[in-house]
Parts: structure tokens; C-alpha cells; sequence
């Protein structure tokens, strides 16, 4: 019995995991995309003297995309700058015991930002907002992905906590572990 | 509650998060949402949405990711290989040469790239083994890619003056200028420590034994060509007015895409991983931002940052007394921190502050990132150290890391004094091209 | 305690600049008519929410007021575009006028209460309009260059033959200087306060916008939530910081003009006939925004009774 829960957990995990690397594994082109839309954007302007309106707009839509999807996997990859002083030091039990006493600050953010970030885009949607720009383009599609940015956010930040708690009921170091298996 | 109780709560809590280990961008979000909830009622929270939607579709950060990618192919574009290659045909019979040469291509490869790790990751891989080779002193070898690794904040482009452009509202452009000269004068200073302190003790750099026909040494100057134009690219068309930093960061990322493919090194799974890595490294300054955005804005509302300026100007210091507090802050942060947390955590209470002393905010900008310098390479949180452990060989330990890094500790302070004190060196290419 | 309001509003301008003096004015009046009951608390650039966010903000009770311009927002306030139709008031009175006795005001009240928002008063922010790197005489020296202009502007400057640049204004000293665009629309006073005088040379007359204009607005819940009296008083300090911007609107620009004129500025103003035909070409711009809502379509037929009784159109 404890052996098939722990199993379920541990799939949990690894589901979270892959949800987040092909998440990025997908939209990591766009900054492709965005490298050659600026670079259209300063040869139409320079070269033939006539800029384009939607250029400037799609790319900050487009680092919206990138940014917010992107947040679970430097989460994953554990690219999200950290203060590791003592923390270094920890074993792998204290380790998890100082993230269990600190992860729910990034759960909280992250429900702040599903909840208000999806009410503010649910708004767009419904009042049909649009940009304040010539283009008028409808706010919704980038509004969206807040939520959702912090919706992967908040799984990878669950996975992790479980991950603490198998940790201390297993003595083995779950997040070290399954990070070398990924 | 009181302002001054609440800040000291605040603080702690922020500082208690940072050591357990949270990422900074959380500990500030998270944060946020616990002091707007207590401040500002739960209406507040749409703030903390708006500002991630805000930060992440800021014009000026849209520089970001592009020249993340641009550092990401450079790393694959093997420019590095034929750089080292020249410096070691021209420069290795000189006593300390091939470690002069190292900081020189770090220099060249800061101007082409915004992070300082493509400069760092390349010449330990390429120049640390050759020189430990020819039996060049560990410190050196190891001290002098570190510390030139590190001019890629300096040097333009520079992810951090695009940070501290964004917060302080500091035209990007004439952040990247004014790092030009300080840059140069920075890498020269440790040209010339090296080459001084190897004429002295040649056993700290050996001159090598191999030679090369004039011929050789001809043919291996090509090298320079690329990353030549790609300086010229981005810097030209910033300086020349054709494109702002962040259109700059776009043709340079297409311009080191095209070096890549031209050298034929760029194989699919290493373009792969270089988008992947823009994408991670992104989404981390975008996040740091508008955590810290997000708990500007709640110290605002509470009165709090006002409070902390009333408070230090009120002390009646001087302003010069103030920013030296303010530099032994930042060195001390930058021990502990990376300098995109350190922008974030000062940055409510810095910016406003010199601007009421009156200092020039780009000045200030570029000074700022020469103390950053000294932030990678400081222990026990240094950027760079940590890179260099990834490559060097089992017998260089980390205290031999840590200890090369001294003499270029005190070179980049000596550096930061010298802009303090003769701040043309900063300003007069700014201004040189506003007068233009 | 009870009784006790906090009316804290986010200025999108700097605190040195010309509204925010008057915005200082009007907070220290609503406190006094209020004698005291309404506390007013001001927020200076990006200290709670950012410009983008602000009505938004209002709107959802995040902050009471913010102190910024509808334009920014015409996206979600469509209305907001009809203060900003290029041409659309000759002077500062006619502007009043069209306020306060043609019922804009009213109008515009309607527009905003739908985003829960109540739009307290307009205050003028100067004339805004061309400033060049390049020699004036006539609108055919526009022709193939780059203007930094947002929203309806752009489209203005489309029709005199350049093309339109946004970009942000932060970057609009050094983008000027290196060439990067030839010109701005952007008021005039910024020769002096954002140092274009070493940017530009060339100061064009008429001004699209005769003053540009910004306002006050406030949440609704939080307005509503005040006892009659104290929303008197409030409008009472309301309108006469309006009436002030219309005064400090025409010094600024005299100011700006002397100023520019000083440091060698040509002051041109453009031939008859071609800002006939500019007025005449904005009628599709009129005309799209007057599409939009039927409370636009309302407004752009008050603009022109109006204009048309003063002779203008
Ligand atoms: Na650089
Ligand atoms: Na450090």
C-alpha cells in the first residue's frame, strides 16, 4: 500500500516535470521568432524607411509568452536565482525541511497570480479589451498567460514539496535523484 | 502597525526566505502578496497580476532574451578556438602572454555577448588547459579567466545595465556607451597586472616554446574578422542611432546565428540547447522583475521606502559619504547575491535616493556594474567561481579557486575608484554622442 | 476612523512636472473643503501600479484615483480616443466650453461609469504637436520621415507622408539624437524639461492637440462611498484645478515658445492651406472613432456642432 502511494507520487512528479520541459521544449522558439521579427523590424526601418505598426506589439507579446511559460521550467532546471549560503551546506533532510517551511510563499504567489491574473484576462475576454495602440489587438490571448505561466509555476513548486516530503519519509534524496534521472 | 515595525518585520522575513534557500524572485513575490494582503486588502492582489503582465511585456526587457540568445550560439560559434589560436601564436613566447591574450579575447567576446558565462565557459575550456600545459601558475591561469570572464557585464551589451535601465529609468543606450571605456580601462589594468607581475617571476607564465613562420601568424588574424563585425554590429548600429539596444540585441543574435552556421558548429541539438537555456535564463530575469517590481510597489503603498530615504537623508551625511555606504552594500550583497537580485532588492530605496543626491543616474549605472564585476568572482556566491569549478581539472581545489581571485578583486576596486573619481571616463562617449 | 476617507491616487507624470504641481494643488484643496475628512495621498511614476495598469486599477478599487490620460486606455474606454482626435478643440476656453457647458463632461462621466470608474475632471497638459530634426516650411518637408507618434497621431502622421514610430519615452532624447527618428509629437514644453532643445530644431505650429489633455479618476465604489457633501467638495477642488490647468496650459506654452526661441529653435508655423487640408483629412479618423460606440458617435456629433457654430469647421 505505501509502496503503490509512492508510486503515485512519485509519477505525480514526473508528470509535472514533463509537462514543464515540453512546455519549454516547444516554446522556446519564439525567441527565434522575436530575432528575426527585430531584425525585419530595423531593416524595413532603416533600409526601406517604412516601419511597421505591429512589429513592436506582437514582440512584447511574444516575450509575455516566453517569459511566463518559461518560469516552470527554470523552476525544473533550477535556474531561478538563489541565495545558497548555509543552504548548500544543508542535507538532504534539512534541506527539504527548510523547503517545506518556505516553499508555500512561491504556492501563494503563484495562486495570487492564477487567480487575479485569470480574473484580469476572463475580463478582457468578456469586455473585449483591446491594446492601447493603433493595432487594437485583443489583450486576452497575452493576458492568459499569466495564469497559466503561474499555473506552471504552482505544479512544479507542488512537485518539488512533495518531493521534500518523500524525502523525509524515504531518508533517500528525492529531488537530487529524480534531478539526475531528468 | 507602525511603519518603522513593519519594515523591520519585512526585512527579516525577506532575509529568512533568501538563507532557507527560496529563489529571490519567489521570496519577493510571495512577500508582496503577504504585505499587500496585510497593507492594502485583498484588491491589492490585482496588482501583484498586473505587474508580471507589465515586467512581461516590457519593451525595454524585450532585449533580454535576445541577447541571451546571442551569448547562447555564441557559445557553439567556435570563435573562441580560433581567437585562443591567434593569441598563442602571437602572444605565447611573451612571459604571461597567454594569459594577457585570454583577457583580451574575454574583452572581445564581452562586447558580443551580455552575459559574462560564454566568456568564462569558453576560455576555462579552451585557454585554462593550454596554459596549465605550458605551466603557467594556477592562480593566474584560473584568477585572470574569471576575472576577464566577468567584463561581459561591463563591456556592452550587458543584461545587468538593461536591469538597472529598466528600474531607473536610464536610457539603456547611453548605459551601454558609458561601459565602453571602463571596460577597456578595466581589461587593461589586468593586461598590465599580468604582464608586469610574469616579467618579474616568468615561472608564473612561461613564455612557450613553440614558434610560428610571420606567414602563420598572418593567416591566424582572420580569426578577428567575425567577432569583429559582430562588434561592430551591435555596437555600431546602437552608437550610429540605426537601432535601439534592443533592436541591436535582435541583428546580433541573427548575426552570431550566421558566424555559427559559417564556421559549420552549430549542430542542431547545441541550437536546441542554446534556445532552451535563453528560455530558462529569460524567464528568470522576467520573474526576478516582477517579484521585485511587485514588492516595490507594496512599500510604496505602506510608506516604507519613502520612510528609509527620509531616514538616510536625514542623517545629514554626505552624499559621497552615502555612496561609498552605498558601494560597501553592494560589495558586501554582492558576495551573497547575484547582481540581478541585487538590483531588485536595492532598487526601491537606491534609485530614488541618487537621484535626490544628485547623482547622474548612467554614472551611477556604470559604477554600479563594476562593482557587480567584483560580485562574480567574490566567494562565497560568485557566478563565475562556480563555472570555473564545473571545468577545471581535480587538482585545482576551491580554495585555489578562491584565492586566485584576490589581486583581481582589488584590480576591479581600483577600477571602480578610478571612474569614482575621473567620472569622464564614464560620460564622455554618452555625451560625445549626444553632441554629435 | 469613520467618516475618514483615503483617496490615494497614482500620478503616471513626474513629480517636477507641470501637472503634478497643479495635481499637489488639487489634493491639498480637497482636504481642506473636506476640512480634512478626505485624506489624499499621492503616488509618483510606477511607485503602485504602472501606467498601462492604472485605470484598470481604478477601476477594480486596487487604488481610488489615478491621475493619467485616457488615450493610454482607449482599448478598453473608447471614448477616451474623442480627447485626443487631432484638431479637435482650437483653444483652451473653447475646450472649457465644450467641457463644462456642451455637456462633454457629462458625456465623458457616462463613458467611464461603465469601467466603474468616475471621471472627477479633465486638466490640461499644454499644446502638444511636431517638434523636427529637420527643416519646416510646409507639411511636403514630411514626407518619407520617421515621427515618433502613438495612437491617433500616428495616423495623423501618416497622412502628412511620414512614417510612424513608437517606441518608448524613455528612448525619445537619444533616438532623436541619433537619427533614429527625425522628429516628435509630443508637447512642447519638453524642449525645455526633457532637454530636446538639443535634440530638435524645429518647432511646427498649429499643435495637434490645442492643449493635450489628462484627468483625474476615480473609483466608483470609493465615490459613491462619500456623503454628498464631501463629493460637493471634492468637485469644488475638482473644478477649480481644471480651470487652473487652463491657465497654467497657455503659460506653459508661451513659456515653451520663449524658451525654444532663446535657445535658436525655429518656431514655424505651417501654411493655411495646408492645415486646411490636414483638418479635412482627420475627418476619417473622426469617423472611425465615432464607429466605435454610440457614445462616441455622440461626442464627435457634439465636437462638430460645436465647431461648426464657432465657425470652424
Ligand atoms: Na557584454
Ligand atoms: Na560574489
Amino acid at each position: 500500500m505505501e509502496n503503490i502511494k509512492k508510486g503515485f507520487w512519485r509519477k505525480s512528479c514526473l508528470f509535472v516535470d514533463s509537462l514543464n520541459f515540453w512546455t519549454a521544449n516547444i516554446f522556446c522558439y519564439i525567441s527565434v521568432v522575436l530575432m528575426l521579427l527585430v531584425s525585419y523590424e530595423v531593416i524595413c526601418r532603416y533600409l526601406l524607411n517604412s516601419p511597421s505598426d505591429w512589429s513592436g506589439e506582437i514582440n512584447q507579446y511574444l516575450l509575455c509568452v516566453m517569459s511566463m511559460l518559461g518560469g516552470g521550467y527554470a523552476l525544473l532546471i533550477d535556474q531561478h536565482v538563489r541565495v545558497d549560503i548555509i543552504y548548500r551546506f544543508f542535507s538532504p533532510k534539512r534541506r527539504s525541511i527548510a523547503e517545506l517551511a518556505t516553499w508555500w510563499l512561491v504556492i501563494l504567489f503563484a495562486l495570487t497570480l492564477l487567480w487575479f491574473g485569470g480574473e484580469n484576462a476572463m475580463d478582457a475576454l468578456i469586455k473585449g479589451k483591446k491594446s492601447m495602440s493603433i493595432m487594437e489587438m485583443p489583450l486576452f490571448p497575452s493576458l492568459i498567460m499569466v495564469p497559466i505561466g503561474a499555473l506552471l509555476i504552482l505544479l512544479q513548486a507542488l512537485a518539488r514539496m512533495v518531493r521534500c516530503i518523500l524525502t523525509l519519509t524515504t531518508g533517500i534524496d528525492e529531488v537530487a535523484r529524480e534531478k539526475s534521472a531528468a | 502597525m507602525d511603519t518603522g515595525i513593519l519594515t523591520v518585520i519585512i526585512g527579516l522575513a525577506l532575509v529568512g526566505f533568501l538563507v532557507a534557500g527560496l529563489p529571490v524572485s519567489f521570496a519577493l513575490g510571495g512577500l508582496a502578496v503577504l504585505g499587500t494582503l496585510y497593507v492594502w486588502g485583498w484588491k491589492g492582489l490585482y496588482m501583484i497580476a498586473n505587474t508580471a503582465y507589465a515586467e512581461g511585456t516590457s519593451y525595454l526587457l524585450l532585449a533580454v532574451p535576445l541577447f541571451l540568445l546571442m551569448a547562447n550560439i555564441l557559445r557553439y560559434s567556435g570563435l573562441a578556438d580560433d581567437l585562443y589560436e591567434m593569441v598563442h601564436k602571437w602572444m605565447g613566447p611573451i612571459p604571461g602572454g597567454l594569459a594577457a591574450g585570454t583577457v583580451v579575447i574575454c574583452a572581445v567576446f564581452a562586447a558580443m555577448a551580455g552575459i559574462s558565462s560564454v566568456a568564462t565557459i569558453s576560455m576555462g575550456l579552451i585557454a585554462l588547459p593550454s596554459m596549465l600545459k605550458r605551466g603557467y601558475d594556477k592562480s593566474m591561469a584560473v584568477g585572470c579567466i574569471s576575472a576577464g570572464g566577468a567584463l561581459g557585464i561591463l563591456i556592452p551589451p550587458s543584461i545587468i545595465m538593461i536591469i538597472y535601465g529598466a528600474m531607473a529609468e536610464a536610457s539603456i543606450g547611453q548605459l551601454f556607451i558609458g561601459g565602453i571605456l571602463p571596460g577597456i580601462l578595466l581589461a587593461l589594468i589586468f593586461c598590465c597586472y599580468v604582464l608586469i607581475r610574469c616579467t618579474l617571476n616568468p615561472s608564473l607564465g612561461p613564455p612557450t616554446q613553440e614558434r610560428y613562420s610571420l606567414g602563420q601568424k598572418m593567416r591566424s588574424v582572420k580569426a578577428v574578422i567575425l567577432p569583429g563585425l559582430l562588434v561592430v554590429l551591435v555596437l555600431g548600429v546602437i552608437y550610429s542611432g540605426a537601432a535601439t539596444p534592443t533592436e541591436a540585441a535582435g541583428i546580433g543574435a541573427l548575426g552570431a546565428l550566421i558566424c555559427s552556421l559559417l564556421h559549420r558548429r552549430l549542430s542542431f541539438q547545441n541550437f536546441k540547447s542554446a534556445l532552451l537555456s535563453t528560455l530558462g535564463l529569460n524567464a528568470m530575469v522576467i520573474w526576478i522583475v516582477t517579484g521585485a517590481v511587485a514588492f516595490t510597489h507594496v512599500l510604496a503603498y505602506a510608506g516604507v521606502s519613502k520612510m528609509i530615504q527620509d531616514m538616510i537623508l536625514g542623517l545629514g551625511l554626505s552624499k559621497w559619504v552615502i555612496f561609498f555606504c552605498m558601494q560597501i552594500m553592494y560589495f558586501i550583497l554582492g558576495m551573497f547575491l547575484d547582481p540581478a537580485g541585487i538590483i531588485m532588492l536595492t532598487t526601491p530605496v537606491f534609485i530614488p535616493l541618487i537621484k535626490q543626491l544628485g547623482f547622474d543616474p548612467v554614472w551611477f549605472g556604470v559604477i554600479f556594474t563594476i562593482n557587480m564585476e567584483m560580485a562574480y568572482i567574490t566567494p562565497p556566491f560568485g557566478f563565475n567561481l562556480f563555472i570555473m569549478k564545473a571545468v577545471v581539472p581535480p587538482s585545482i581545489n576551491m580554495t585555489d579557486i578562491y584565492r586566485s581571485i584576490v589581486p583581481f578583486v582589488l584590480l576591479q576596486a581600483l577600477c571602480l575608484l578610478i571612474c569614482t573619481f575621473f567620472p569622464q571616463i564614464v560620460l564622455y562617449l554618452p555625451y560625445a554622442m549626444m553632441a554629435k | 476612523e469613520a467618516g475618514n476617507f483615503k483617496l490615494r491616487i497614482q500620478s503616471v507624470y513626474p513629480e517636477g512636472s507641470h501637472g503634478p504641481v497643479l495635481l499637489k494643488e488639487f489634493a491639498k484643496k480637497a482636504e481642506e473643503y473636506t476640512k480634512g475628512k478626505v485624506k489624499v495621498e499621492l503616488f509618483w511614476p510606477g511607485q503602485v501600479v504602472g501606467l498601462t495598469e492604472a485605470y484598470d486599477a481604478v477601476s477594480k478599487g486596487t487604488i481610488e484615483g489615478t491621475y493619467s490620460c485616457l488615450i493610454y486606455y482607449g482599448g478598453i474606454v473608447p471614448e477616451g480616443k474623442t480627447e485626443w482626435l487631432p484638431f479637435n478643440w482650437p483653444t483652451t476656453s473653447d475646450s472649457v466650453d465644450i467641457y463644462l457647458k456642451a455637456g462633454y463632461l457629462d458625456l465623458m462621466r457616462k463613458a467611464n461609469v461603465r469601467h466603474n470608474v468616475h471621471y472627477l475632471f479633465p486638466m490640461y497638459s499644454a499644446t502638444m504637436g511636431a517638434m523636427t530634426k529637420f527643416p519646416v516650411k510646409t507639411m511636403e518637408d514630411f514626407k518619407g520621415k520617421k515621427m515618433r507618434a502613438t495612437g491617433l497621431d500616428g495616423s495623423l502622421v501618416k497622412l502628412m507622408g511620414s512614417a510612424a514610430v513608437s517606441l518608448p519615452a524613455t528612448e525619445i532624447y537619444t533616438t532623436l539624437q541619433r537619427g533614429t527618428v527625425d522628429g516628435v509629437i509630443y508637447p512642447f514644453y519638453t524642449i525645455d524639461t526633457y532637454k530636446l532643445h538639443e535634440v530638435v530644431s524645429h518647432i511646427v505650429l498649429p499643435g495637434f492637440h490645442t492643449p493635450s489633455i489628462s484627468g483625474v479618476y476615480l473609483n466608483l465604489d470609493f465615490w459613491k462611498s462619500l456623503p454628498p457633501d464631501l463629493q460637493a467638495a471634492v468637485e469644488k477642488a475638482g473644478l477649480e484645478t481644471m480651470l487652473a490647468s487652463a491657465k497654467g496650459s497657455d503659460q506653459w506654452d508661451k513659456e515653451a515658445l520663449e524658451f525654444a526661441k532663446q535657445k535658436g529653435i525655429k518656431v514655424v508655423t505651417l501654411p493655411g492651406s495646408d492645415v486646411e487640408y490636414l483638418k479635412k483629412a482627420c475627418a476619417p479618423i473622426w469617423d472611425s472613432v465615432a464607429e466605435t460606440t454610440p457614445l462616441c458617435k455622440e461626442i464627435v456629433e457634439m465636437y462638430r456642432k460645436y465647431l461648426k457654430g464657432k465657425g470652424a469647421l
